[in-house]
């Protein structure tokens, strides 16, 4: 294809917005998802920890924030995104070392990790 | 349109890439521990004291350690992954990268002198 | 009457110059088994001779008529109508430049696959006769030399529309693949040097949406991740 200086600009094909969503991308882009909400609650971790090993009162307000909405809350996500994280990770590691990578296992185990992580995020905020 | 200037490859990268899953590995083993120990905190299991002796323990120290840096390494590898993927250009990424670097490292200086109960 | 089939395709006319819209087509369903294809050629030469597209085969060789169907990459000629869900939206290969209509620039498709240098490499002398390959060597090449380069793979891949001006993405990483495995290529620790960068190959995050996309059903994250685990395997 010769590019004439002339060229009109081309238009670029729609991607993101139009392509249908499979579990295995799914799965994917949760693992991302659930990694940066791990990494942001690295700072909230220390603070609970730093409040914790502080003085009885500092202790005790640590423990009344944790059983407020926020709190729970944010347990809640970080614990589910722990949850999720872990066992896709675990998935994503079985498949670097060559296990698991037939097409009908690599979609299945998809399925597995999300459905499995969806379970474990009504059952932290009932069990709690 | 053939890419003409193509700088060719770069002959690294494997690092990052084995430095995360050999960091996912630790924190797979090392991570259930702390978060075992916030859950009994958080159900009243474990009161302060108890909370202390088991966080001032030197294996739970040194086993705390190990954890922390590779939490380190993981966020910062996943994170560059991400600054790579979404910020194409190159100034931002590298300052981004940077400044990561810069604030995971404070995170973890904390994090150590939590743990070794350091100047306090 | 015929059953009708509803249809909804990307149009783009460079002429005009207005931006690309989505033009509504209805189609008689006209034999059992109709593809996809059939309804686009009926398009074509019954009601609108200017719909333009690229097709060659019609039998899922020659890897021309490679298309976003309803929101998944694959191949016109061998889609059934079928199992699809009306109205069809039929657009071009994801983040592609749109030349007219379904037809987009493959040049940097095939580029990126000039780049894994595609051929056998020796240092050995030539022997007389052929390189010979056991059953069991030629049998490695399965679900790699099936691959047509139609290039519905990479261009399903969300890591390659981010940055596919550097990774090399899902078929011409199999297809490195292809000769890293390959027993008679003799250039194996050349070919990872190529590919061992962040960008060109640890780009994939596995969300395999080539794998799903792939018309011969293929397996390019595993190939990937064979590649890796060479790379990995020679560095420790
Ligand atoms: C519990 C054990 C863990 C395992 C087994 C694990 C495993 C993994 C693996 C295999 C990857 C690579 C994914 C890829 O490159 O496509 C990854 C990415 C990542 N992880 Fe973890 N991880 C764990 C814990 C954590 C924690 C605690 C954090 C946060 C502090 C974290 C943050 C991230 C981030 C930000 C990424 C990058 C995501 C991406 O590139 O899409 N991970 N993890």
């Amino acid at each position: 294809m010769s590019e004439g200086p002339e060229q009109r600009k081309r238009p670029l094909s729609p991607r993101l917005s139009i392509y249908r969503w499979q579990p295995a991308m799914i799965a994917s882009l949760a693992h991302r998802a659930s990694g940066l909400i791990l990494v942001l609650f690295v700072p909230l971790y220390l603070w609970l920890l730093h409040g914790m090993t502080g003085s009885p009162d500092h202790f005790e307000q640590v423990q009344a924030w944790l059983h407020s909405g926020l709190g729970k809350f944010s347990l809640w996500l970080a614990g589910i995104s722990l949850f999720y994280h872990f066992c896709n990770g675990l998935r994503f590691l079985s498949i670097d070392a060559g296990w698991c990578e037939s097409r009908r296992i690599l979609r299945l185990s998809a399925r597995i990790v999300i459905g499995a992580a969806l379970v474990a995020s009504v059952l932290l905020a009932v069990m709690f | 349109m053939k890419l003409v200037k193509d700088p060719g490859s770069a002959r690294s990268g494997f690092k990052d890439w084995y430095l995360q899953r050999l960091s996912a590995v630790v924190l797979a083993v090392l991570l259930p521990l702390p978060l075992a120990l916030l859950v009994m905190v958080y159900t009243g299991q474990v009161d302060q004291f108890g909370l202390l002796d088991i966080i001032d323990h030197f294996v739970s120290r040194l086993l705390h350690t190990l954890l922390i840096i590779a939490l380190i390494i993981h966020a910062y590898m996943g994170l560059k992954v991400m600054i790579e993927d979404y910020v194409p250009i190159i100034g931002w990424r590298v300052s981004l990268i940077g400044a990561m670097l810069v604030v995971m490292s404070g995170f973890g200086i904390w994090w150590l002198a939590i743990i070794w109960a350091w100047g306090g | 009457m015929s059953e009708m089939i509803a249809l909804s395709v990307f149009r783009y006319d460079p002429e005009q110059g207005d931006k690309p819209a989505m033009q509504a087509y209805k189609v008689p369903m006209s034999k059992p088994g109709m593809k996809l294809l059939d309804a686009l050629n009926y398009i074509k030469w019954e009601l609108d001779g200017s719909l333009t597209y690229r097709r060659s085969c019609g039998e899922g060789v020659c890897g021309s008529d490679g298309l976003n169907i309803n929101g998944v990459n694959g191949l016109a000629c061998i889609t059934p109508i079928a199992g699809l869900k009306q109205p069809i939206h039929v657009r071009p290969l994801p983040s592609m430049q749109v030349i007219r209509d379904l037809v987009v620039d493959m040049d940097h498709f095939f580029d990126q696959y000039r780049q894994i240098q595609p051929w056998l490499k020796t240092e050995t002398p030539t022997p007389e006769h052929e390189r010979l390959q056991s059953p069991e060597q030629r049998a490695e090449l399965d679900g790699s030399y099936e691959c047509i380069l139609c290039g519905c793979c990479t261009t399903s891949c969300p890591s390659w529309w981010w940055n596919g001006d550097r990774f090399l993405g899902p078929a011409a990483l199999l297809q490195a693949n292809r000769w890293i495995v390959d027993s008679r290529d003799e250039a194996m620790g050349e070919r990872l040097d190529q590919l061992e960068d962040s960008f060109r190959l640890y780009r994939c995050h596995q969300i395999m949406n080539c794998m799903e996309a792939c018309p011969k059903e293929l397996n390019p994250t595993a190939a990937i991740d064979n590649i890796k685990r060479k790379i990995l395997a020679r560095k420790s």
